[in-house]
């Protein structure tokens, strides 16, 4: 299933990298990402056979994650449906 | 005032008495400030030695340890140091010099990205481009190290922004409301306590990281609930509690082993689900509920599904347990294993045999006194053999597993507890990590004893490929050591030399009474081995109890 990895962080010097580093390190792969860098905003698409809270709490980890949430996206085959 | 003058006056502020560190060309402003700090600076022999020795004073003293070292190859020689904090959450800032920054990405001299560097292995860094920056981050560092699971925070500081006048900035006040236990959470806990028949406290190195030993020891003490601990948990019950089961795991005690087995309830605080801890996980207490309780989140449910969960602070959390009354059988059951299973060091007369030494030097040690390991089969034997009254007693380098950490984490013990006695309990591999030591040890004239196990070979690597290699031994021949006792005679370290086991007691009598630094330099059969045994991929009620060869 696909999920999306929905982020708001302080734009701190190397933000960006400290959260792709985790998501990596954790192991999973990055199927998308859109990225508004004003306050940082992050969209990041995983694949995933669910929920995946552990991922949730390590980046709540990082002194400058704000918020991070995750919710099952609705495919675009399911939406033609 | 400029910013190095700014780093010295941060670290006085916290309190912290020594740091150890080792200079160079960009961090020269902050070791000519270092003149005037009201603080001592340890000069050790490699930047790896001052990371190790401020995770010992840390783990010691239950502050911030602080490590300096240069930009380049000083900063990356610190970063096994580093993440051995990091993997054992301890507090530590290390404090790193930077080219200047105009030369910043320019691949300047000694130029290296600490920043992205250490980036996977520190509970936070900065790069303070700017005095504010450098005034901030000095502000945040030492409270984000020590605050809710401790760990290694980097602050990499460009040469010209320690020159630049320092702008002041308010030191971090935390000021937010320490969170509350979850009501429900601790009912579901106390729920789950009272129905149960067979509790089993699992603990480990969280306890005495987040300052909750008076709270550990008196949740034991209304409870009755038997204990056992992992390596790093060693010391949350004195050694000769009675309810204390043993370490657990790959090499635990089988009495502890077996009480996870059986029972029907594990309380598991400040321990996080380490394999070596688990051996096979699936087979892990198959019959228990698990409560929960550590200060990260992130650990609830990583390796093991919870039934209740606590993630406040042990001090807390652990208060508001209750199991009344406890079921004696249980207990009874528990406790008669321990003397059963204790490890019982072998009689056999061939060679000096490091368990029965260790054991009877643990009966005669001061309950203050510090005992250091590096890493390998003398680990396990001091944590097998060895009793200790408090976790701060044992230092051994739990996560990373770091081959070299014993001897500058002894240097680092010595300055947080100066009264307290010294042991570095090491073996041949290990000490090579970091002999040079032998040089600061003799200039500061601490009173560390080395006791040297040497085996002519990688003991733990060896016997596991006797083991499970079919006796394939591949590259753990140490047999080209360097005589020992001469190398630490021309570091001007005193040594002394045993072969024989009817020279046991002249080795503890030389350990306890000589004064000043020593080394002990002890044989042993490369034969002899750490049993108990969990193999890989096995639980750990199928424990291999060989005898030496």
């Amino acid at each position: 299933m696909t999920y999306t990895l929905q982020l708001q962080a302080h734009n701190a010097h190397g933000i960006l990298e400290r959260i792709l580093g985790v998501i990596r390190y954790r192991g999973f792969e990055i199927m998308g990402l859109v990225a508004h860098l004003q306050g940082l905003q992050l969209a990041i698409t995983l694949e995933l056979s669910g929920q995946n809270q552990h991922l949730i709490h390590h980046l709540r980890k990082l002194i400058d994650v704000q918020f991070a949430h995750m919710t099952e996206r609705v495919s675009s085959v399911r939406e033609a449906s | 005032m400029n910013g190095a003058d700014a780093i010295v006056k941060a670290i006085a502020q916290e309190g912290i008495d020594t740091v150890f560190g080792y200079p160079g060309g960009a961090i020269m402003p902050l070791y000519d400030a270092l003149l005037q700090a009201p603080f001592k600076h340890i000069l050790m022999r490699h930047e790896q030695a001052a990371a190790l020795a401020a995770d010992g004073y840390a783990r010691v003293r239950g502050n911030v340890g602080v490590c300096l070292a240069t930009s380049g190859p000083g900063a990356t020689n610190l970063i096994t140091g580093i993440a051995n904090a990091f993997l054992d959450s301890v507090p530590m800032v290390a404090i790193t010099g930077q080219v200047a920054t105009p030369v910043l990405g320019t691949d300047a001299f000694q130029e290296v990205d600490v920043f992205g560097l250490t980036m996977p292995v520190v509970k936070h860094s900065f790069l303070t481009k700017t005095p504010a920056d450098l005034g901030e981050a000095l502000a945040q560092s030492f409270h984000l190290a020590r605050s809710g699971r401790p760990g290694p925070v980097v602050v990499d500081v460009p040469k010209d922004v320690m020159l630049a006048k320092a702008t002041s900035h308010p030191v971090f006040e935390d000021t937010s409301d320490q969170p509350l236990p979850d009501p429900a959470a601790i009912r579901k806990a106390n729920q789950l306590l009272e129905s149960c028949r067979r509790p089993l406290i699992y603990s480990g190195g969280g306890v005495s990281m987040g300052q909750a030993l008076s709270a550990f020891r008196d949740l034991v003490a209304r409870t009755g609930i038997p204990v056992v601990t992992t390596l790093k948990g060693i010391g949350n019950l004195p050694g000769d509690h009675p309810l204390f089961l043993g370490m657990l795991g790959m090499h635990g005690l089988k009495s502890a082993n077996l009480a996870v087995q059986e029972c029907d309830l594990l309380l598991v605080i400040g321990a996080r689900f380490d394999d070596r801890a688990t051996g096979k996980l699936a087979e892990f207490a198959p019959n228990a509920a698990v409560i929960h309780c550590d200060v990260d989140a992130a650990e609830i449910g990583k390796l093991r599904q919870v039934e209740a969960s606590l993630t406040e602070p042990l001090n807390l959390t652990l208060p508001l347990l209750v199991l009344d009354p406890i079921n004696p059988h249980w207990v009874n059951r528990c406790v008669s294993r321990v003397h059963a299973y204790r490890s019982r060091p072998q009689t056999r007369t061939r060679g000096i045999y490091a368990p029965r030494l260790l054991n009877n030097l643990s009966r005669v040690l001061s309950p203050e006194a510090i005992v250091t390991c590096d890493v390998g089969q003398h680990q396990m034997w001091v944590a097998q053999h060895m009793r200790f009254a408090r976790p701060a007693c044992h230092l051994s380098s739990g996560g990373l597993g770091t081959m070299g950490y014993g001897l500058p984490a002894a240097i680092g013990a010595c300055y947080a507890n100066p009264q307290a006695p010294v042991l570095c309990v090491t073996g041949d591999g290990s000490l090579m990590m970091n002999i040079q030591e032998f040089t600061t040890i003799v200039r500061e004239q601490l009173p560390i004893k080395i006791l040297l196990f040497d085996n002519q070979s990688l003991g733990m690597v060896r016997q596991w490929q006797e083991l499970f290699f079919q006796e394939r031994f591949s590259q753990i021949d140490l047999s080209d050591n360097p005589d020992f006792c001469t190398v630490a005679l021309a570091f001007g370290l005193p040594a002394m030399r045993f072969e024989r086991p009817s020279q046991e007691p002249n080795i503890i009598q030389a350990i306890t009474q000589v004064a000043g630094p020593l080394l002990l330099h002890v044989r042993i059969d490369p034969n002899d081995k750490v049993w108990p045994l969990v193999a890989p991929g096995q639980p750990n009620h199928h424990m291999m109890e060989g005898v030496s060869k």
